[in-house]
């Protein structure tokens, strides 16, 4: 009688490292189904957005997806935004990075997800591209520890590419993995990966530590941290997606404006307007404003001002500017905001 | 078939733009994920062939100029046959064959 397969679940980001693993792991006779967890934070996720082309004129192409084919791996796209936003992003038990970057948390949540998949599905272990020292939040020994333990994985998490240096998992112990053929791995250095890739045969991968989460982007933080304190945590997937793109100006307590930056933004806050206040200049080439919150009077001509100022008529002495406010619209002439001064402190 | 020319069908699927027409209008499933992106279109493409059974054809239709780099790195992870893409300007038609 034929012997069952050994069936693994791995973290697939599409990076070196996940990529690497799944080869490896895949290469010791076990079958592999990839997860790449979508949370709504992806980089590459707003130029697909944007209608943005990468440096050799292609669109941005989802990583997790092209590892998956380098290397027949099934992948599994498993959309997680709508409880990673409270769950995760909003309240981490373990606290942010450098940035808005929940990388502990982040860690439990997907690997609690892969453990309930990993049980309803039959699969025997999960195995991430982790490395060990690489990362200064979550790949250190303690909070690996504590991820696999939080995340329900005691045992069955294996991350080849540092089990040498790692207490044996079931796997290991199980003779389902052979321990010696895996690595070793530790620190910031990529080189060894790169070194592994080469062996492998796998040329085509991201550039390793690109990154493709905003949560760790300060800029996208500070945007981030400026919503919560002015919405708590009455915010949703939308409010996350138009933190990627335009200018954004708070204007008072509850009031903040986002001003495209060039067409293809201007498109994408179109997308977003049901619910919120619009402007636009008619006469020039304009960027699209879109208002949030309750503007007073004073409000709504100021964030015409802006908008008029970074239309394509910002020299001229005053302009129309076409606003909406759900069933209110109207049409106000003003002068564009031409001070820095003005509009510095206001700029999130 | 060379493996090379073999790769190149598997990336760019090989069907004449009449032949993918007749096969979009036999399609088994069709998903609209018109104004969608990614991962949208692949989470929608991926819920449907989950009903469907091998060998039925499956349309996208998209407006993320990405699922013509996606579907068929998708089709090529999974064994499915990607048959190719019909343009009509930002319009996207894809077609995927599921494996037996």
């Amino acid at each position: 009688m034929a012997q069952e397969p050994i069936r693994a679940l791995g973290l697939m980001s599409g990076g070196l490292d996940s990529t690497l693993a799944a080869h490896l792991v895949q290469s010791l006779g076990v079958e592999v189904l990839g997860l790449h967890f979508s949370t709504g934070f992806c980089v590459a996720d707003r130029h697909r957005l944007l209608g943005n082309f990468n440096n050799r004129d292609k669109p941005y192409r989802n990583d997790a997806l092209h590892a998956g084919a380098q290397l027949e791996v099934p992948i599994e796209i498993v959309d997680i935004k709508e409880d990673y936003l409270p769950e995760v992003v909003l309240d981490p038990k373990y606290g942010y990075g450098q940035g808005m970057n929940p990388c502990i948390d982040c860690r439990i949540f997907m690997l609690a997800r892969a453990r309930e998949m990993m049980r309803e599905r039959g699969f025997h272990f999960v195995f991430t591209g982790e490395v060990l020292g690489q990362r200064p939040m979550s790949q250190r020994r303690p909070p690996m520890h504590t991820i696999e333990s939080e995340a329900g994985l005691v045992g069955y998490l294996l991350r080849p590419l540092s089990a040498q240096l790692l207490e044996p998992t079931v796997p290991e112990r199980e003779g389902w993995i052979d321990r010696d053929r895996l690595f070793g791995f530790s620190g910031r250095s990529r080189k060894p990966q790169m070194e592994l890739a080469e062996r492998f045969g796998l040329v085509d991968y991201p550039q390793p530590a690109g990154g493709c989460c905003f949560l760790p982007d300060e800029n996208y933080a500070r945007k981030l941290r400026d919503l919560l304190a002015h919405r708590g945590t009455e915010v949703d997937p939308d409010d996350m997606m138009l933190l990627k793109v335009g200018r954004h100006f708070r204007l008072g307590d509850d009031v903040k404006i986002i001003v495209g930056r060039h067409e293809s933004e201007n498109d994408y806050l179109e997308r977003f307007r049901e619910g919120r206040g619009a402007a636009w200049v008619e006469d020039f080439s304009s960027p699209l404003t879109l208002i949030e919150g309750r503007p007073s009077a004073d409000e709504l001509e100021l964030a015409c001002r802006i908008t008029a100022r970074y239309s394509a008529g910002r020299a001229e002495a005053s302009l129309p500017v076409r606003w909406n406010m759900g069933p209110r619209e109207g049409q106000l002439r003003v002068e564009p905001v031409q001070e820095d001064s003005l509009l510095e402190p206001l700029r999130i | 078939m060379g493996e090379r020319e073999e790769f190149r069908r598997q990336v760019h699927g090989s069907r004449a733009a009449d032949e993918l027409d007749r096969l979009a209008d036999g399609a088994a499933e069709r998903i609209d994920a018109l104004g969608t992106f990614c991962p949208e279109p692949l989470i929608r493409t991926q819920e449907a062939a989950r009903g469907m059974s091998g060998g039925q054809i499956l349309l996208l239709i998209a407006d993320d100029a990405g699922v013509e780099v996606d579907i068929p790195a998708w089709c090529m992870s999974h064994g499915h046959e990607y048959l190719g893409t019909l343009r009509e300007e930002r319009r996207l038609r894809v077609l995927v064959r599921l494996r037996s």
